[in-house]
């Protein structure tokens, strides 16, 4: 019933919560402040509230946008696998971003940064895309073999 | 009560995110979110306390004596930090999409307790994309930050502002992620299962591909430490078989500015501190005191690891040599000048009573590399890269 987390939601548990988890808060801030001249407090705020804001006004919009774009197809049958490998794509991208550009290569230091992350991150997105092939190429045939009438309606 | 009514009594604005339907996937559901905050719950702890580990051994309270044995303990800690951050990379991000749509809920507060909540969703969200977005910098050495911030402390800083918004996320949602966990969730009340979707993905679907994601990227790091895995490390910022001798280095001679000083000739170290008998050691004096050969893998704050066969002099048998007492605590410092960046590292009674605690003079059988650390450099089992300290200058005994 959702009565649940209407009443009981903001009990005790909740505010015990806020004391011990709003003191960690302080600790952290405390931290930072105490390490001024390695940490630069108001730079240091300037990041933290600037990813929220890049992460809340930029990346999920956009998302959200590509997902509504997707939308248009929402009948397709193959919608699914392709959303969730343009979302491990993404994901796998963001994340290989400075390795790609190498943005931390130091020359002096051969040992670092030693492979070539273009070529890894395309055979990873292939992979990706392999193994959401095979996913479709198994849907595809159920259809044909379960409901034929499905897929003349499609096609 | 009051405040309540007059929140809820505004008429939401029907532009942009706040219009209806706007966010019409169905995966934007409790379901989906209580099985994402549960693993990332789990992720960011095991991060937090990895983590805590490494700050302390690095910054050791005075109550907190660092055991040298299992000489891999550290290797193991820092692998599971780093990795199970990279992990949590999509775990963070399907989280946040997931909810996104709460972000522009009406009215945007409900009460001072929601109020509080909401509040402390800023801490939560800001600090874990800080730490994801500083830690994966960090191990790829790029430096997005100006000078003025510097990894180690802002990380840390940023550790306890997330974790303390986890804490009271925690308290706010338990309840909820509860009901909606529970095989018991019927249709209608919010937490059921969803309606089969025809076409497009299930919650399976992308629950499915969430964790696909962060075990791919688990494991094309995950090399850099575990060297079977090395192989599939495509995205490794280092490989545990490159560098010289075949062992990755992270900060090169070069770079510390001591490679003058390094390869003269005339190289001594000095034992000092509070032992009767100061000395100056050349390297050949050095190479003709009895040596001991050890394995220690050499485990970096940024993840890697690299096993290795060391060998050269007991630290102790140094200690002794100038009469120092077995008890003993000393610090190690480098070539380079004072005050740079670990180029000084502390041993306590417990790491100097280790054989294996050495000042070594091999790697892998050669005379070590200039970058890393020739002539002398400290090793010891189950201690952070940054503190074993390279091209020894003194041991201060204390």
């Amino acid at each position: 019933m959702s009565a649940s987390h209407g009443t009981s939601r903001y009990g005790p548990v909740f505010w015990a919560a806020v004391a011990v988890g709003w003191m960690a808060i302080a600790f952290g801030a405390v931290s930072a402040l105490t390490h001024w001249g390695a940490v630069d407090p108001p730079q240091f705020l300037v990041w933290i509230v600037g990813l929220a804001l890049l992460h809340d006004l930029v990346m999920a919009p956009v998302v959200s946008l590509a997902g509504r774009t997707l939308k248009g197809a929402r009948r397709r049958w193959w919608l699914g696998a392709v959303e969730a490998a343009l979302a491990v794509s993404a994901v796998i991208t963001l994340f290989a971003v400075p390795f790609v550009m190498g943005w931390g290569r130091q020359a002096d230091n051969p040992s670092l940064l030693p492979r070539n992350y273009g070529f890894g991150l395309i055979l990873i997105l292939g992979s990706v895309w392999a193994v959401a092939g095979i996913r479709l190429l198994g849907r595809r045939r159920r259809r044909e073999v379960v409901v034929p009438s499905a897929s003349a309606e499609t096609s | 009560m009051k405040m309540d009514q007059k929140l809820r009594s505004l008429a939401p604005p029907r532009v942009g995110p706040f219009r209806e339907g706007v966010f019409d996937s169905p995966l934007h559901e409790e379901r989906t979110a209580a099985w994402l905050g549960v693993a990332l719950g789990i992720a960011f702890s095991v991060c937090f306390l990895t983590g805590l580990i490494s700050h302390g051994i690095q910054h050791p309270p005075g109550w907190l004596q660092w055991f040298p044995r299992p000489s891999w303990l550290y290797r193991l800690s820092q692998g599971i930090h780093v990795t199970t951050g990279i992990a949590s990379v999509p775990l963070l991000l399907g989280k946040l999409w997931t909810v996104y749509p709460r972000l522009w809920a009406w009215p945007p507060l409900e009460s001072v307790a929601n109020a509080v909540e909401r509040l402390s969703l800023l801490p939560l969200v800001g600090g874990s994309l800080f730490l994801l977005f500083s830690g994966v910098a960090s191990i790829s050495r790029w430096l997005p930050f100006s000078a003025s911030i510097s990894f180690p402390p802002a990380h840390y800083a940023a550790a306890w502002i997330t974790i303390g918004g986890l804490v009271v996320h925690v308290g706010a949602k338990i309840g909820a992620t509860r009901t909606a966990l529970s095989r018991g969730a019927r249709p209608g009340d919010g937490t059921a299962p969803m309606p089969p979707i025809a076409r497009g993905l299930s919650r399976r679907g992308f629950l499915g591909s969430i964790a696909g994601a962060a075990v791919t990227l688990a494991a094309v790091t995950v090399g850099q430490t575990l060297r079977p895995l090395a192989w599939a490390g495509a995205l490794a910022p280092r490989d545990p078989r490159v560098g010289p001798q075949g062992v990755p280095v992270n900060k090169t001679a070069a770079a510390a500015r001591v490679s003058t000083l390094a390869t003269d000739p005339a190289y001594e170290l000095v034992v000092e501190g509070s032992v009767p008998s100061p000395l100056r050691l050349s390297l050949a004096d050095l190479r003709a005191m009895p040596q001991r050969e050890a394995r220690l893998p050499i485990a970096c704050v940024d993840g890697w690891s690299a096993m290795a066969t060391w060998r050269g002099v007991p630290v102790r048998d140094v200690i002794a040599a100038a009469g120092g007492s077995v008890d003993a605590e000393a610090s190690v410092a480098s070539l380079q000048r004072a005050g740079a960046p670990y180029a000084s590292s502390d041993l306590d009674a417990g790491q100097i009573a280790d054989q294996d605690t050495l000042l070594a003079l091999e790697l892998n059988g050669e005379p070590l590399a200039l970058d890393h650390g020739y002539p002398v450099r400290l090793i010891g089992p189950n201690r952070p890269g940054v503190q074993q300290t390279k091209w020894l200058a003194k041991v201060v005994v204390r």
